[in-house]
């Protein structure tokens, strides 16, 4: 269990806030490339300690960003792509390819490179442990 | 102390809490004889956000309150497009319905005056709600112009029976007639919004063979999308669009027939004035907003207020004074930053960790109609600079589409339905 308030049940009947499980969900869906990370969030988790409850309403906060127009959790929508489950290396790749100075054109060739590489790969990995949207 | 008017009960509950003192398996906020309770002052794009995700990450622990004097709040996002009839207001109005199914109390009210010392804020019809924290909403007041009179030059600028009413006088302009427009002194809302309307009714007037749009702009130059819009005033609207700089307005003719500014008098059929911008009225009387100041300083950290004493009082949207750019998709950005804040302050985590301030961004996309069927587009990333501990804009993330293009206006929906989904639904 996180601590604090950010572990609650989910409000509102299908209204469910995903986010709420991604320590779970990246703990289930280990990939062998971010072994190491997922291992030191189990430690954390374990432990009980706040310092992870802050890094995990960080990156909530952070990816929370982009939901103005991939929707609430990154469900998409309305033609634009969904993000929730989608695989880490490829949110990310599709993310540094378009930070790559001289990428411009589309809106998120310039929404890219608003973020440090460090907060490019928070928000895949938050992304990435988040379920799939129903139908998807 | 940001928890220092945390009742004691609630505070050492809390405090156990995260000590480890109560069962692991039962978080902190739950344990709490009452929730916290956190009001919403407007249901906008600001005060909706910050709503739903308070009820979102706060969930049972959080009671939220959500006043607003309206059923349903009618976005600005996209209403220029009701004046030339691609849109009708009703596609705009979004009833708090939609915060309601998260859990969040709808009170149908209007809030008349905040008291920061006791924690509470008066209703018009008497009632008074206390809360442990206040997100103040409201967008945006105009500056006092002699004559100026709305009933005959409409603004337009909170969308709604103005927008309709500036309809109805576009329609009935004679041919050839004169659009005479002002564009605010920087801040206002939305930076691309006047020019874009200066298109758009350029583009109903050529529509009918022709006629004038006189854009008097208080700024030194077109403050956002110079190149799409200075291309689209002198080539596309070249004939129509007479572009003004440094216009500050003196006065309005009360019957709306005309306009002084420091750059001349100038008469029209329609006269649309959008006058310089404060902070909403209930931010101002709130005590927010320091004299001398026209919007309410905060920390980007929480967006609580810095004023002493009103450490519990939250500005987000247009009314707040960050600088960053007034509009309904920062105003969604903001709302969230602000809810995290509150939800780990009340849960007593801090704020300001490194981790937490190296997350903190903002960001803006939006798009103009340029013509009845084309569009640009805008983006911005702001980020936490932890030097200055204020927000500042990416360089590299500020871009312009360029050109105006049908497919811009297709990708356009879908933007704003989503903006509007993850604000309003």
């Amino acid at each position: 269990m996180l601590h604090g308030a950010i572990d609650q049940p989910a409000i509102g009947g299908s209204r469910v806030d995903h986010g709420q499980h991604v320590l779970e969900d990246i703990m289930i869906k280990a990939k062998p490339a971010i072994g190491p990370l997922v291992g030191l969030l189990a430690i954390c988790a374990t432990a009980q300690t706040p310092a992870f409850a802050d890094a995990y309403t960080d990156s909530r906060m952070l990816a929370s960003q982009c939901a103005q127009c991939h929707g609430t959790n990154g469900q998409g929508g309305n033609g634009i792509d969904s993000l929730a489950g989608e695989e880490y290396f490829d949110l990310l790749d599709k993310l540094r390819d378009m930070a790559r100075p001289g990428e411009t054109g589309e809106v998120m060739k310039f929404q890219a490179k608003g973020y440090t590489d460090q907060q490019l790969m928070l928000i895949a990995l938050y992304f990435s442990s988040l379920p799939k949207p129903s139908g998807h | 102390m940001k928890q220092s008017r945390i009742p004691p009960n609630r505070r050492e509950i809390l405090m156990g809490a995260t000590a480890g003192v109560t069962a692991l398996t039962a978080p902190g906020l739950l344990r709490a004889a009452t929730p916290m309770h956190v009001v919403v002052v407007g249901g906008g794009f600001s005060g909706s956000t910050a709503a739903k995700y308070l009820r979102m990450w706060g969930s049972s622990a959080l009671k939220v309150t959500l006043v607003d004097p309206s059923k349903s709040h009618v976005s600005c996002v996209m209403s220029n497009l009701v004046l030339n009839g691609n849109l009708k207001l009703r596609n705009l109005r979004f009833s708090h319905s939609g915060v309601a199914a998260y859990g969040v109390d709808v009170v149908r009210d209007k809030v008349v005056s905040v008291d920061p010392a006791t924690n509470s804020v008066m209703l018009k019809n008497g009632g008074k709600l206390g809360y442990d924290k206040l997100v103040l909403t409201g967008g945006i007041g105009f500056k006092k112009i002699p004559g100026w009179d709305t009933k005959t030059a409409p603004h337009a600028w909170v969308a709604g029976g103005q927008t309709l009413q500036l309809r109805r006088m576009i329609a009935g302009m004679p041919s050839g007639g004169t659009f005479v427009q002002t564009v605010p002194k920087s801040p206002y809302r939305c930076p691309p919004g006047p020019y874009e309307r200066a298109c758009v009714v350029a583009d109903i007037l050529k529509s009918r063979g022709g006629g004038k749009v006189i854009l008097l702009d208080a700024n030194p130059g077109i403050t956002a999308e110079s190149g799409t819009f200075s291309r689209a005033f002198s080539q596309l609207y070249g004939n129509i669009i007479e572009y003004h700089t440094d216009a500050s307005i003196d006065s309005v003719a009360p019957d709306g027939s005309e306009i002084v500014t420091s750059v001349g008098t100038f008469q029209g059929d329609v006269l649309n004035v959008l006058g310089t911008h404060r902070a909403a009225s209930v931010v101002r009387k709130s005590g927010a907003v320091p004299s001398g100041s026209d919007f309410a300083p905060v920390d980007p950290l929480s967006y609580a207020s810095t004023v002493s004493g009103m450490g519990d009082v939250h500005i987000i949207g247009d009314s707040q004074g960050t600088g960053q750019p007034k509009s309904g998709h920062m105003a969604n950005a903001q709302a969230k930053v602000c809810a995290d804040a509150i939800v780990r302050t009340l849960a007593g985590d801090p704020i300001d960790t490194i981790e937490r301030k190296d997350a903190i961004t903002t960001n803006s996309a939006c798009f103009s109609p340029i013509t009845k069927n084309a569009a640009s587009w805008l983006t911005a990333v702001f980020r936490y600079d932890t030097a200055t501990g204020q927000m500042a804009l990416v360089q590299e993330s500020l871009g312009e589409a360029g050109k105006w293009t049908r497919g811009n206006y297709r990708d356009m929906f879908d933007w704003a339905n989503n903006l509007w989904a993850d604000t309003f639904k």
